[in-house]
């Protein structure tokens, strides 16, 4: 979840080592992330288990996430501070998986060499926001762009959408975002994030 | 073929610069049980994972616990989307909750101190319990981790077996048994549920459709619509309108639609406020036509109130000259 206007990070003095303030997500998700080769689809009515019980962690950690399908390069921010972001990156579509009721893009992008996070917050209309708030979806034939659903909390307002990530460097950084609905008619969107070329992709549903 | 549930799964990140990553989080189930509504995921490591305690499980987002406490506690921010419904079910706040006290749980879920000493090759079973749903709630988007898994089915009652949850639960040992106490005594549990607003406009960012459980707003730019400082309406207005009149019907617009005008921080208040008046009548007198038969459309004008984007750029003042016609969702405001 990122937030639009970021509010300060509290310290990471607790006792639980493995416990951050910040997940990235390098290898799948989301839709993409369903019906993995060794997955049973769906759950159980109320057991979520059949059989003898048995340890079944090599079923879940056997997992291959999905692949681009697509790709375009950019810069990954315009803030000038306290580092120029001027190393070319590479984003990469995993998905647009458009539901019912919402739509999820899954992206990923990395870099020749490390770049801090402080390169890749943008300057908009709304202030300093960070790459996966700013990510449109754009459907050229119905003539509507989308734009990530938002939580409107109290205390500030939160983009539905993985948190920017602290760094981009050759192992990719997998972000998914979640969009209003696409029209039923919707077959490909352009995927449209701030500073690169837009991208056209399938949508799979 | 696991005989456990796999309704999605996500990676984890090293938390270093230069880290592999190869961490899963693997999601199992989303349950109704009285009170509130359970997450149930695995966070597993590669037999190869060296330290397993470099890697991330959770991520900074919203949780009813940030706004009160220090978030130490990354699974307190795992949620339930409910995007039809428009609403975000959040973490549960646990009684008596002194998670700003360093290392102190501000979630109901499983300990997340034996995440600490994980292994590598094992998936182990975690519980969080966030907001109860509506028993018409049937799918959510699941917020794991710092990633979306779409379209999950909600279904009832904990997953069984259900084993000691203070111990280690690994992937197909059965499933941890959820604190039921500390669920009925959780503070406040309304106020773990959050308002999801969906944004969607014309190419051009001249018709803005944001929608929410309680109203849905329809925004005409109000440079493209009117001239400079006038009510007049300009030439493009038509394709402007057309383009509203065409959302709001798609949205279900009829009986009584507010339209309010709105103007940027530039002039007097009072000059402002009778400015968006007169533009709220303009447009409501032009746009009617093109709506169902028998709406109603009163107006009224709020001047530079209510902002939906900073007055200090010439973008954001863009975006706040502009008329709303706003209307209750279909069914009514939730």
């Amino acid at each position: 979840m990122s937030r639009l206007r970021r509010a300060t990070s509290g310290n990471l003095t607790g006792s639980i080592a493995v416990v951050a303030i910040l997940a990235l997500s390098l290898a799948g998700c989301a839709g993409d992330g369903k019906l993995t080769p060794k997955a049973s689809p769906g759950s159980t009515a109320s057991s979520g288990s059949s059989g003898a019980m048995r340890d079944e962690s090599e079923a879940v950690l056997g997992w291959t996430p999905p692949t681009p399908v697509a790709k375009t390069e950019g810069k990954p921010g315009d803030r000038p501070i306290p580092q120029p972001a001027t190393v070319p990156t590479t984003a990469e579509i995993i998905s647009v998986r458009a539901g019912d009721a919402s739509t999820i893009l899954t992206w990923q992008l990395s870099s020749a060499t490390d770049i801090p996070v402080q390169g890749l917050t943008l300057n908009t209309t709304h202030g300093v926001r960070s790459w996966p708030d700013a990510v449109h979806l754009v459907d050229p034939m119905g003539q509507k762009t989308y734009a990530v659903d938002t939580m409107d909390a109290k205390i500030d307002t939160y983009g539905v959408c993985s948190r920017f990530p602290s760094h981009v460097g050759p192992d990719p950084v997998r972000m998914t975002s979640e969009y209003p609905p696409l029209s039923a008619t919707v077959t490909s969107v352009s995927v449209q994030i701030p500073n690169f070329a837009p991208v056209t992709v399938s949508v799979t549903r | 073929m696991p005989s456990v549930p796999i309704l999605g799964q996500v990676a984890l990140k090293n938390n270093s610069e230069t880290g592999e990553s190869a961490a899963v989080a693997t999601l199992h189930g989303v349950r109704r049980i009285p009170g509130g509504t359970v997450i149930y995921f695995s966070i597993g490591y590669p037999a190869s994972t060296e330290d397993t305690s470099t890697f991330i499980v959770g991520l900074d987002k919203y949780s009813p616990a940030y706004s009160r406490s220090n978030p130490t506690t990354s699974l307190a921010k795992n949620m339930l989307v409910d995007t039809a419904g428009k609403k975000v079910y959040t973490s549960l706040i646990p009684a008596g909750d002194t998670s700003w006290i360093s290392g102190h749980s501000d979630c109901i879920c499983s300990d997340s101190a034996g995440l600490s000493d994980y292994h590598s090759g094992q998936a182990r079973v975690i519980y969080q319990v966030v907001a109860p749903m509506p028993d018409s709630v049937k799918s959510v988007d699941v917020f794991i981790s710092g990633q979306v898994i779409g379209n999950v089915k909600v279904d009832n009652g904990p997953m069984t077996p259900e084993v000691d949850p203070s111990k280690p639960v690994l992937v197909g040992m059965g499933w941890p048994k959820i604190d039921q106490s500390a669920v009925a005594s959780s503070v406040e549990p309304a106020k773990s549920v959050i308002d999801l607003t969906t944004s969607v406009a014309d190419l051009e960012q001249t018709v803005i459709t944001r929608a929410t459980p309680k109203q849905i707003s329809v925004a005409l730019a109000s440079d493209v619509l009117l001239a400079t400082d006038s009510a007049t309406l300009s030439p493009k207005a038509q394709v402007v309108l057309q383009r509203a009149a065409a959302d709001v019907k798609t949205a279900g617009g009829t009986g009584v639609l507010q339209v309010v005008g709105y103007t940027d921080d530039t002039g007097s208040t009072s000059h402002n406020v009778d400015l968006s008046q007169r533009r709220a009548a303009a447009v409501a007198a032009a746009i009617k036509p093109l709506l169902e038969a028998g709406v109603q459309l009163p107006t009224s004008g709020k001047g530079e109130a209510d902002p939906v984007a900073p007055n200090t750029t010439a973008e954001g003042r863009t975006l706040n000259r502009r008329v709303s016609i706003v209307f209750a969702p279909e069914g009514g405001a939730k």
